[in-house]
């Protein structure tokens, strides 16, 4: 099973243009630009079709109906290093090849029980 | 047949227990908060005097009449707290601030904090050290401690945790914050940031709060512009927030505050004279350069500013009703709305007014009488 999300995952690569994940149940795309994050040395940044700027790093976010699906099912299908629970329902995970992030969180988010799953998104926070 | 019996006898028992002491608190809240609720206690005799008092406009129309004249002060640009003060000065609420930079040690501020927690390395270290003293600020605007020096909070008996994080957050990061906040025993949790662009999980976790009991409210942003733009999706604009703009010393709103759909409320924090905060960039303020404050305090505008005022107003009314739901909260406020600028508001709401200037005393007394 594992070996074959593998396969469906360099596969995917050749079907896709571009990376997208999920935001209220619709895909938002995303376009590699080449500046980045001068504190986070292992972040890319990317631009959505509004030009808002986000950083990528190695990391997804999952939240998930914990009456449904439960995280180990999750790493046990999914190439997911470290797992890290930040809040009931709500988990950090690491993923092994930061270029598949978007991917992996997107099949992930097509999980039954999985409420959110994108890459952990960092982003400016403006004061006020 | 008995043993059943008895058994059922005392988990209802046990049950009935439980829905008696949480009450107490919030109806919502499940478990044990971090802050022990006797620290939320607080007997001191306030005089309510201290020295700032006569330029907190935006808790009163000052005495000071050359202040007022000179900085243009309108006479009813205050939110009516003072008034407020006489139903309640914020006993018995934990308030929590997502923020950036505090000074634990501010002479106005020490007395009102009971808890600290920096989510960058998970220990209780918070500071302002090489970052800036925006946290401190708008500290000092909620619950600056009633203490015969520098100045008085909106809501000077409330209690404050504050959350440090850094001014690049991922997703993860916000909804640690925002659960640690949870966690403490929080009812009210005052974010004056905005990322523009709120994640689905964010969103969410903000969602479970409000969910709990707790009101979460946002400063709406400073760029003047409508937030209905397609490219915004921001904090300020959910369903179960507490968006707030700013309204001005001339009572009308703040040019620079953001406006739209979702936005609630206005609160003052001034269009060119700021509101004294507990902060020690004070020196590129108007007002300081008339040497009319010390160091560590300063007039501070922005919906920043204007978020910590509707935060302390809320906090005095789960003072007096600790039983309210954020939506009841929410109700209260904009029913109570002082209706400003000259405007027409159309079923009580105008496109860049929203729903008016917050008004302590009349939604303490709301509140009170619920």
């Amino acid at each position: 099973m594992r070996h074959s999300m593998y396969l469906f995952l360099i596969l995917s690569t050749f079907v896709y243009s571009s990376d997208f994940y999920y935001q209220n149940k619709q895909k938002v795309y995303l376009e590699k630009v080449s500046n980045s994050f001068r504190s986070y040395s292992n972040v890319d940044t990317f631009k959505d079709e509004n030009n808002m700027t986000f950083g990528v790093s190695d990391e997804i976010v999952i939240e998930l109906d914990e009456k449904i699906m439960s995280i180990e099912k999750i790493v046990a299908k999914y190439p997911l290093l470290k797992v890290e629970k930040i809040a009931s329902r709500y988990y950090r995970c690491k993923v092994q090849e930061r270029s598949k992030i978007f991917k992996i969180a997107a099949k992930i988010y097509h999980e039954q029980g999985v409420l959110s799953s994108h890459p952990n998104f960092i982003r400016q926070k403006y004061q006020r | 047949m008995i043993k059943t019996l008895f058994l059922a006898l005392l988990f209802i028992f046990f049950a009935s227990c439980g829905g008696s002491n949480s009450s107490n608190t919030s109806p919502n809240i499940q478990t044990t908060p971090l802050v022990d609720q006797s620290l939320l206690i607080d007997n001191r005799v306030l005089t309510l005097q201290d020295p700032y008092r006569k330029y907190l406009w935006h808790i009163e129309y000052s005495t000071h009449s050359d202040f007022n004249q000179y900085y243009q002060i309108h006479s009813e640009a205050s939110a009516n707290i003072a008034k407020a003060w006489e139903l309640s000065k914020g006993e018995g609420v934990l308030i929590a601030i997502i923020d950036n930079g505090f000074d634990v040690t501010h002479e106005d501020l020490k007395d009102n904090i009971v808890l600290t927690y920096n989510i960058a390395n998970k220990t209780s270290n918070v500071s302002n050290e090489g970052i800036s003293t925006h946290g401190s600020a708008i500290a000092g605007i909620m619950v600056a401690s009633s203490n015969d020096v520098g100045s008085i909070g909106v809501a000077p008996k409330s209690k404050i945790v504050l959350i440090q994080d850094s001014l690049l957050s991922s997703d993860a990061d916000i909804i640690e914050a925002f659960d640690y906040a949870q966690r403490s025993g929080a009812r009210v949790v005052n974010c004056s940031w905005g990322t523009n662009a709120v994640s689905d999980v964010v969103a969410s976790k903000i969602r479970e709060l409000y969910d709990s009991g707790i009101v979460v409210v946002f400063a709406s942003g400073n760029d003047g512009l409508s937030l209905d733009r397609a490219s915004i999706s921001d904090e300020s604009e959910l369903a179960w927030v507490l968006g707030v703009g700013s309204s001005s010393e001339f009572n009308t709103k703040s040019s620079y505050s953001s406006y739209g759909r979702s936005i609630d409320i206005l609160a003052p924090s001034g269009e060119y004279m700021g509101i004294v905060a507990t902060d020690d960039y004070g020196i590129y303020q108007i007002g300081d350069k008339e040497r009319l404050l010390d160091d560590g305090y300063t007039f501070f505008s922005g919906t920043s500013a204007s978020a910590p005022v509707v935060s302390g107003i809320v906090a005095l009314m789960l003072s007096v009703n600790p039983n309210l739901t954020p939506e009841q909260v929410r109700e209260i406020i904009i029913s109570n709305a002082q209706k400003i600028g000259g405007v027409d508001y159309i079923a009580g709401w105008n496109r860049k007014y929203a729903y008016g200037k917050i008004d302590a005393y009349a939604s303490v007394l709301a509140a009170k009488e619920y």
